[in-house]
């Protein structure tokens, strides 16, 4: 990453208080990588609105977090999107995770701009809220668009080995040299991508109907199928593979639901399961 | 440590003002306001509302210096440090600095917010420990700070 952000996110308050951080803006090319590595059906436009954080002349040095999944957990924040030159469009430039803040620009502060130097100062008063918040979840798992992205790649990275912890062989083969292939089958079963070992579609959920492995509907499901018993072996096996939990009945399931339900998430990051953020921990407004 | 480098505020000058609004309160602060007859309007209740300790620090727009313990962790003696300390210390009230090669979490305990900051850019400066327990606010900067959290497995951390 160079010297710039993009420009959205500039609603959010840590760019309101205690300064107002207003930025002069560019237009920039969009960079190539952005291109390579856009999964969606969209198409990048060709300039793009940024601004600059710090002025060292440079295009890199200082570094972004990669953005597959970096919100699928309400501890993490994006507060700046990374301008770079090397992954994708989306890229962290200022998140937070937990009471952690990462200010990935490189520069001191008299390298900053005026508006990078009210946005750092911003970023100080802000993560003073996080204060004893420590993360919820760690990174355990890559995030399952990271399958479309890798899937893409198999005929350009010649080294099979650099996939085995992504696809299994029986896929490799079948789609040997149909990248396109390979990505459809994991967009056409998005919802249930996990991993295990490598990026796997969650066939026995799709038996029993469910379309979804993040979905605390489908977590609702499956505690009710507890109750079947056609289905209920099937539902505990899912349920320990989705949850950190190992109640031994239905209704105690039932119970950790309804106790919890507003507060569970469901993180690909922190290993496809389903997590409860503990009472207070959420500030609403953050969000 | 990098020499424990304080700059307070002017907490003379604070308790002074503090006694000037005191007597202020005295002398005119239980007068009963009063109400023009017949208005038939009553004056809304006088409550105070307890600003959120939280969100005591949002108040810089008056050109006081924001009221928050800044710890920042760098290279002693470096240009860096020295650029990061003059510049914190306009904004902020406290600012300390801390040896970023020595740094121990526990020397967080005493701030509100806590900077660890190398050089911004050199993929093998050293990491300082932090357990996972840590769960003070904490800003880390530039590439060696994405090497702290890719340690601490944050999402924050360089892949």
């Amino acid at each position: 990453m160079g010297d710039a952000a993009h420009a959205e996110l500039l609603d959010h308050e840590v760019y309101q208080k205690p300064f107002k951080v207003e930025p002069e803006f560019e237009q920039r090319d969009t960079p190539a990588n952005y291109r390579d590595r856009h999964s969606g059906d969209d198409k990048l436009p060709d300039k793009m609105k940024v601004w600059r954080v710090q002025n060292t002349g440079k295009t890199s040095g200082s570094v972004v977090a990669r953005s597959y999944g970096f919100t699928d957990s309400p501890d993490a924040e994006v507060l700046a999107l990374g301008f770079n030159h090397g992954k994708e469009y989306g890229a962290v430039g200022v998140g937070r995770h937990g009471n952690f803040l990462q200010w990935g620009y490189s520069a001191p502060p008299s390298k900053m701009s005026d508006a990078g130097k009210k946005f750092f100062v911003n970023c100080v008063c802000y993560i003073k809220r996080f204060d004893g918040k420590a993360p919820l979840v760690r990174t355990r798992s890559s995030h399952r668009l990271d399958a479309l992205r890798l899937a893409a790649l198999i005929n350009r990275i010649k080294d099979k080995e650099f996939f085995s912890g992504s696809f299994s062989s029986d896929l490799m083969e079948k789609y040997q040299g149909d990248p396109n292939g390979l990505v459809q089958y994991y967009k056409t079963d998005f919802q249930l991508i996990y991993r295990d070992k490598v990026y796997r579609i969650d066939s026995e959920l799709k038996l029993l109907g469910l379309d979804s492995n993040r979905s605390v509907d489908t977590l609702e499901r499956l505690i009710g199928l507890l109750q079947d018993q056609t289905h209920a072996d099937a539902a505990r096996g899912l349920l320990t593979r989705y949850t950190n939990e190992s109640f031994a009945s239905a209704e105690q399931w039932q119970q950790w639901l309804t106790a919890n339900r507003d507060r569970i998430f469901f993180s690909d990051v922190g290993g496809y399961k389903f997590f409860v953020a503990p009472k207070g921990y959420l500030l609403p407004e953050s969000r | 440590m990098l020499g424990k480098h304080t700059l307070k505020g002017k907490s003379g000058c604070t308790v002074l003002t503090l006694c000037c609004v005191l007597v202020m309160v005295f002398a005119f602060g239980c007068r009963k306001k009063e109400q023009p007859q017949g208005s038939g309007q009553k004056a809304p209740p006088e409550t105070t509302k307890p600003v959120p300790a939280a969100d005591r620090v949002y108040q810089a727009d008056t050109g006081e210096k924001i009221n928050l313990r800044v710890l920042y962790a760098g290279v002693p003696n470096s240009e860096r440090a020295k650029d990061f300390v003059d510049f914190l210390a306009k904004h902020f009230k406290e600012v300390e600095t801390a040896d970023y090669n020595a740094f121990k979490e526990g020397q967080s305990t005493d701030f509100d917010v806590t900077i660890l900051d190398y050089d911004g850019v050199n993929t093998r400066a050293p990491r300082p420990k932090i357990s996972r327990d840590y769960a003070h606010a904490t800003i880390t900067v530039g590439v060696p700070g994405a090497f702290i959290c890719g340690n601490l497995s944050l999402k924050t951390g360089y892949l």
